[in-house]
């Protein structure tokens, strides 16, 4: 939906700022009540939801123009949804679409932001936004006994996604999650080197030409490998296939799981057990990708009628995306289900999750803007008395890891499988 | 002479004192405020002539030193600074104009004492708020002008309360009034309309009312007020707290207080409940050495739909909390009776007025600070007594939460035998040096009466907000200069 | 209006280069809010030349001096949440105070707070439970500032009648006046500490503000401590369940009523009743119908739920307001639920059935207010139409000719929503009582834009007519002094002295007084 379709929610944007904190009524702690690493850094109400509404109709309205200010406004946000969340408690309105249209705008009128560029061309001509070669993709498997889905078949697709593939720290949480699918008896493949990127990480960017083409891609290439299922340890793919396919009309044929979620089902069908204990005092921190953005898709068509006078309606009636059908349990459930593992919580959880700084092209872009986002779930993980920080996103781990590295925090930073890696 | 006869002209030849027939109260006081005869005393009933005093005095770049209260008075706000200053006694301003039992206001002209609203407002179900044990000539409106303190926090919410509207001539004649009551509207057609004057603050963006008090007079005069009443208790009942450590009782007003119990609260010394109770010094010296050293004066009352209801529970939770402290709600103290104290608390003040039965005279050092800070500042006074010679047994002590907690007044009553000139000069040493002392320890003298104006304003800055402010209200000086910081 | 580059220089030199901004992006966040297309004719007001973005006392005071040397009107806000925050019709500097976020203290054996301008009222009510104790919320919602919502704009809400009016609250209070020059007023001024705001002498708090605040006419409040009630409910309030419906437990020492009055007397001698019996914690003249809209997801939910509502129960449900009564020990719980049931009896006053979540909601929004952004939500915008501050009789007489005499046409029009007397009200502490009617108009549609600004015209001309006040809030939200002017010949003359003030305490005129006055007005 083009920007300009969005115009009434701009004008009816009341300023009120709620979009730069947890939802009130989840404020817990003053030290911890941000939720939008934007503003929280950047402090000038442009770097807020609300802030780029504004921005948005000026620039509709042609009252600004494109300058490399207004576009770090907009690119210095992780898309991380949490504004989206704080503002739909009250709010029939949607902020994080208009940024999202925005960014579209931007590329469709030729403002790249150069350290863009280098990702686009890897995309483009190796399919992964990580600066590698097709031809290595693979590599992170060698060695693993896996099917390889170009020439065999299998019910189940491992799709490791971009940051697993050519992060080689982060390789062994990769191959762990096949371990573990096969463990349980799972008929798992992999695509290898034919794996394709999800189109995720650049539609956040504003490429959504890029989106289409990968969602077509993909589907095509699960339809030749005959797969019944999709199960991913990227929360960003994750919610790309899910979600951003369903939104742009290509809504996969085949069930998607997040590692997690397919998980919690083998674990309820006892085909996994914890059996040792992994005794460590954890915090979870919710993956944007897994949690708030991962609610399903709502398709709406239709008209804004009035109602009592001037009450606003919808025909036929509209719901909401608020941020509530997130994964948000089944991985808790999974951390506490290990013997000897202690988990706390911390402030900002669940749809009021602070990001861990890495979205929206931002690691990419501004790294340095990622990591004192993640230093500051660092901080609050610490505050909770957390020896360590468990996610489930691969883009996450990256980014505490880098950031804790930086800042010398004794921090320990899991991704949830390789807590269940060692339970089992 | 001109000057003169623009006064007979306004208030008729007969109603204007002069010179040597002028009574020596006008020109002195019981503090150590340099006594200066007056040249004139009008006692004006309405507020045209008041108008057209203060026009006079403009015109003919006179002092005007208003006063509400019959004497005798203690501060020294009503003694003129320099030579030539007329008094505007308003005591013959005796009008009740209102009472409202539904919107529990009443409005009252300053000549109005407590003793004079107690009954009236009495009628209608109605009881005013009250100071401590007020003396008989003492000016209700004069009190809440000066942000005397009252003895029931809860209806302390800030330091306006009780008072509501009023209206004043400012010191460049102009009629005004505030809170609500600037209009829209004259009061009738605003009484008309159902409103009351129960909005102290504004109107609009300025707060007039609150910058009238603790003025002193210098600001305006003030020809009538408004205020909140309390309903009248159908039931109540009085204790009495004793303890020898004045820090239990005030933590316990801080929890009773938190909880929203009780009505009068206020901690006495032995000496000022001795003193408020008896009316010669023989038996307060008696009283005062039978009596424990601090008690917590505390009522509850119950007044609305279910007050015997009200009366049982907070009476149960209060002993209760009381008990925590290991403090216990007494009926008496050997022969002090909690109802005899009670008589003292809703009356004003029989005869002798109770500071001057000790000794004969007393000088206050009066200041605000927190319940939990107020035993320190006890501390350091009986330290100052020790160093400017004073007896320490003959300082009363009151203290009073306020804010409903948030702050108190600490008052210390100097008694002293005015005859006796040693014990003058050390009190007075001590109410001028001494409080400066406490100053500089954290006392925030809000009412700078005295010597205290020499050292209360703290910072420049603040001096010349309300230099700005006497010279919007009183440009030509007129109202009681020489008091404050302009 | 751009500024020249000695000034943006100055000004870059107090705060730092990453705190001051000319970007227009981010200018044209400082001249866009809410209910600006009703008071300027477009949903953006005059842009501002730059922002700036101090972090301290300091640095305010550096911008303060910057703005005389330059000749320079700015103005303050915090949370930027009103349009006297954010508007005016010539730019000024915007003072953007969010990097002033800190709450300096909490005095838990005196009951009161010291807080810098940023920190808002849910921030501070969340620590303040902490200890037993909570601030005053306000009308506007928990993301407002305590500093700006006490001592320089409005600051009533649904807690007003325990908290007190968020405007008696402040004691001592910290503030660079319009020359730069720094003023402590009270208790700060002398070294003493943060416990009281007024004296010595006259109090200062008096210049500050009245009924409303200068809106940042008169300088920038850089801190205040303001005084808290007693809480007697859990130390935190933790919701569950899913957005955009929370559920929260309702301890059990408070009681929730949405209450049905049968007629206008028995409301007024109930709300009157209430605030002598002195045992409300919030208390809020509300219809049921705001009650429901606090439980239904979205405007479609709602609709759902209100269109097939027989038209007379508009009428049965027309008195209305919600109750909420807290108890500090078990003995005072029986005695409080014993005697709101009395009171219910004698006036026969009807407690609208409530499921959990309703209850649940409801007392979250009489202690928090947070119910106010779903009025947004209804139209997407919303404005006070008109109101004051005075006896319930008398705000209730308002509220009725309000309806009768300016409403009313605007509804059966359909240029406003139809929404009956649609009051807000609340009770000021034990003095007086809050109403005020709202307009529910919708910003896309330029005949109901217009229909809110006839409406705030009629209630500036008419108030003062039938007595009963003076517009806009008192002055508080009216632009260039309009409601005062047409109020002035009903009323004592108060402007003159206002004009004295900010010409003696602003000489070069730079505070910028859009929503206070000029000495020239």
């Amino acid at each position: 939906m083009p920007l300009k379709d969005f115009e009434k929610d701009l004008l009816r944007d009341s300023r009120c700022g709620y979009c730069k904190t947890v939802p009130h009524l989840m404020m817990q702690d003053a030290r911890f009540v941000n939720v939008c690493p934007s503003i929280a850094r950047f402090n000038f109400h442009g770097f807020s939801a609300g802030g780029r509404m504004v921005a948005a109709l000026s620039l509709l309205r042609e009252r600004i123009d494109y300058t490399d200010g207004f576009l770090d406004m907009i690119y210095q946000c992780q898309m991380d949804g949490a504004c989206d969340v704080s503002c739909k408690i009250d709010r029939d309105l949607e902020p994080l679409q208009v940024m999202q249209e925005l960014r579209i705008r931007c590329v469709e009128d030729g403002q790249l932001v150069p350290a863009h560029i280098p990702v686009l061309d890897s995309l483009r001509k190796e399919d992964n936004t990580m600066l590698g070669r097709k031809a290595d993709r693979g590599k992170w498997a060698d060695g693993l006994d896996v099917k390889d889905l170009t020439k065999q078949k299998a019910d189940v697709l491992y799709h490791a996604g971009c940051r697993y593939c050519f992060d080689e720290e982060l390789w062994p949480i990769a191959r762990a999650g096949v371990s573990i699918l096969k463990q349980a008896g799972v008929d798992v493949g992999i695509l290898g080197a034919e794996e394709a990127c999800c189109g995720g990480r650049v539609y956040e960017m504003g490429y959504e030409a890029e989106l289409v083409k990968y969602a077509d891609h993909n589907l095509n290439a699960w339809k030749n490998a005959g797969i019944k299922a999709v199960v991913t340890p990227c929360s960003c793919g994750y919610q790309a296939f899910k979600v951003l396919y369903d939104k742009i009309g290509k809504k996969p044929p085949v069930e998607v799981y997040h590692f997690t979620e397919y998980l919690d089902r083998l674990i309820k069908e006892g085909k996994l057990k914890f059996t040792k204990k992994v005794p460590v005092k954890v915090t979870y921190h919710d993956p944007c990708h897994l949690g708030r953005l991962s609610e399903p898709w709502i398709h709406w068509q239709g008209v804004e009628a009035k109602a009592a006078g001037q009450m606003v309606v919808h025909e036929p009636p509209k719901k909401f995306r608020r941020g509530g059908e997130g994964v948000y349990d089944l991985p808790r459930d999974i951390l506490k289900a290990i013997p000897g593992l202690d988990l706390v919580e911390m402030y900002r959880i669940r749809e009021y999750a602070w990001c861990c700084g890495a979205g929206g092209g931002v690691k990419e872009t501004y790294p340095d803007f990622a990591l004192w986002t993640a230093a500051e779930r660092l901080t609050e993980a610490r505050e909770v008395g957390a020896e360590a920080l468990v996610s489930a996103c691969g883009w996450c781990k990256r980014n505490f890891t880098d950031a804790a590295k930086q800042t010398k925090s004794n921090l320990q930073v899991y991704d949830i499988i390789d807590l269940v890696q060692q339970a089992i | 002479m001109v000057a003169e006869n623009g006064l007979s002209n306004i208030m008729g030849r007969e109603n204007v004192i002069y010179g040597d027939d002028v009574p020596g109260h006008y020109s002195g006081d019981m503090s150590f405020t340099a006594q200066v005869r007056p040249r004139a005393v009008v006692k004006p009933t309405t507020m045209e002539q008041v108008q057209a005093i203060v026009k006079w005095a403009n015109e003919t770049g006179t002092n005007l030193i208003p006063l509400s209260s019959g004497p005798p008075h203690f501060r020294g706000d009503t003694i003129p600074a320099s030579e030539g200053a007329v008094v505007v006694d308003l005591t013959l301003m005796k009008k009740i104009l209102r009472v409202d039992r539904r919107n529990r206001v009443c409005m009252v002209e300053p000549g109005v004492t407590f003793g004079e609203l107690i009954p009236a407002l009495g009628k209608e179900d109605l009881a005013p708020l009250l100071t401590l044990a007020p003396r008989a000539s003492k000016s209700v409106l004069a009190s809440w002008l000066e942000r005397e303190p009252m003895t029931i926090p809860r209806f302390h919410w800030e330091a306006q309360d009780p008072l509501y509207c009023v209206e004043v001539i400012y010191g460049n004649g102009d009629m005004f009034r505030t809170g609500s009551a600037f209009g829209p509207g004259t009061l009738e057609e605003q009484w008309a309309a159902g409103r009351a004057q129960v909005r102290g603050m504004g109107p609009s963006q300025v707060d007039f009312t609150r910058l009238l008090q603790g003025a002193q007079g210098t600001l305006g005069i003030v020809t009538w007020g408004t205020m909140k009443c309390q309903p009248l208790p159908k039931v109540r009942e009085t204790f009495l707290i004793p303890s020898d450590d004045l820090e239990k009782l005030t933590d316990l007003c801080r929890r009773l207080l938190w909880k929203k119990l009780g009505e009068e609260m206020f901690v006495v010394n032995n000496l000022t409940l001795a003193s408020l109770l008896f009316k010669d010094a023989v038996r307060i010296k008696a009283a005062t050495a039978g009596l424990p050293h601090w008690i917590l004066v505390y009522s509850i009352s119950g007044a609305g739909m279910l007050p015997q209801d009200k009366l049982d529970y907070q009476r149960d939770d209060s002993m209760e909390e009381a008990g925590k402290f290991y403090l216990r709600l007494e009926k008496s103290l050997k022969d002090i009776k909690a109802e005899d104290v009670e008589k003292a608390l809703l009356t004003p003040c029989a005869e002798p007025y109770w500071k001057l039965r000790y000794k004969g005279n007393c000088a206050d050092i009066l200041f605000l600070t927190t319940l939990d800070k107020a035993p320190g500042f006890v501390k350091q006074v009986n330290g100052l007594a020790g160093k400017y010679g004073y007896p320490a047994a003959d300082i009363g002590v009151y203290i009073q939460p306020l804010a409903q907690g948030a702050n108190c007044h600490v008052e210390f009553n100097l008694m002293f035998n005015p005859a006796d000139s040693s014990k003058v000069e050390r009190v007075k040493r001590l109410d001028a040096e001494g409080a400066a002392e406490l100053y500089k320890e954290g006392a925030f003298f809000s009412r700078p009466y005295g010597p205290w104006a020499k050292f209360a304003f703290g910072e420049e800055q603040t001096i010349r907000a309300l230099q700005r402010v006497k010279q919007i209200f009183d440009p030509k000086g007129v109202m009681n200069p020489g008091k404050l910081c302009y | 209006m751009t500024l020249s580059r000695e000034a943006y220089k100055a000004l870059e030199d107090v705060v730092g280069p990453e705190n001051i901004s000319e970007e227009p992006a981010i200018l044209d966040g400082y001249c866009f809010i809410w209910a600006n297309e009703v008071y300027f004719g477009d949903k953006f007001s005059a842009r501002p030349p730059a922002v700036v973005m101090p972090g301290n006392t300091g640095e305010v005071q550096g911008v303060v001096r910057a703005c005389n040397k330059y000749n320079i009107k700015f103005r303050a806000h915090a949370s930027g949440w009103d349009v006297p925050a954010i508007s005016a019709t010539e730019p000024f500097l915007p003072v953007d105070l969010r990097r002033m976020n800190r709450i300096v203290e909490i005095d838990e054996k005196n009951r009161f707070a010291v807080v810098e301008p940023y920190v808002s009222v849910q921030l501070l009510f969340t620590e303040a439970i902490k200890k037993g104790l909570r601030p005053a919320s306000v009308g506007c919602g928990p993301s407002a500032s305590i500093v700006a919502s006490s001592t320089s704009h409005f600051g009533c809400g649904t807690s007003s009648v325990s908290t007190d009016y968020a405007g008696r609250t402040p004691l001592g209070v910290e503030w660079v006046l319009p020359d730069g020059e720094v003023l402590r007023v009270g208790a700060p001024g002398t070294g003493a500490g943060w416990f009281s705001g007024d004296g010595p002498g006259p109090s200062l708090r008096g210049i500050m503000r009245g009924l409303s605040g200068a809106n940042g006419g008169m300088g920038i409040i850089t801190k205040a401590a303001v005084k808290m009630a007693p809480w007697y409910g859990p130390p935190s309030i933790k919701p569950h369940g899913k957005p955009n419906i929370y559920e929260y437990d309702v301890p059990e020492n408070f009681i929730v009523h949405q209450l049905v009055f049968p007629g206008r007397e028995q409301m007024n001698d109930f709300f009157r009743a209430i605030v002598e019996e002195g045992i409300a914690h919030g208390l809020q003249r509300n219809g049921v119908a705001v009650a429901i809209m606090l439980v239904m997801s979205s405007n479609d939910d709602f609709w759902d739920a209100i269109k097939d509502s027989p038209p007379e129960l508009a009428e049965t449900y027309k008195f209305a307001g919600s109750i909420l009564v807290d108890a500090a020990s078990p003995r005072e719980l029986a005695y409080r639920t014993k005697l709101l049931e009395a009171m219910l009896d004698k006036w026969e006053i009807m407690s609208f059935p409530l499921d959990d979540t309703l209850k649940a909601n409801l007392f979250y929004n009489l202690i928090t207010g947070q119910g106010t952004q779903r009025a947004f939500r209804l139209s997407g915008s919303f404005l006070s139409g008109g109101g004051n501050q005075e006896t319930w009789d008398a705000m209730s007489n308002f509220s009725r000719l309000a309806a009768e005499d300016i409403w009313a046409k605007y509804e059966e029009a359909g240029k406003v929503a139809a929404a009956g007397e649609a009051p807000w009200g609340s009770a000021l502490g034990d003095t007086c009582s809050h109403v005020e009617s709202i307009v529910i108009y919708d910003q896309l549609d330029p005949e109901s834009v217009q229909a809110a600004r006839d409406i705030i015209l009629e209630c500036d001309e008419k108030m003062p007519k039938w007595h009963l006040g003076m517009g806009s809030f008192e002055g508080c939200l009216s632009r260039d002094a309009r409601a005062q002017k047409l109020a002035a010949p009903y009323c004592l003359d108060f402007m003159k002295y206002e004009k004295q003030m900010k010409k003696l305490f602003d000489p070069n005129l730079v505070a910028d007084a859009s929503w206070y006055v000029m000495p020239d007005d």
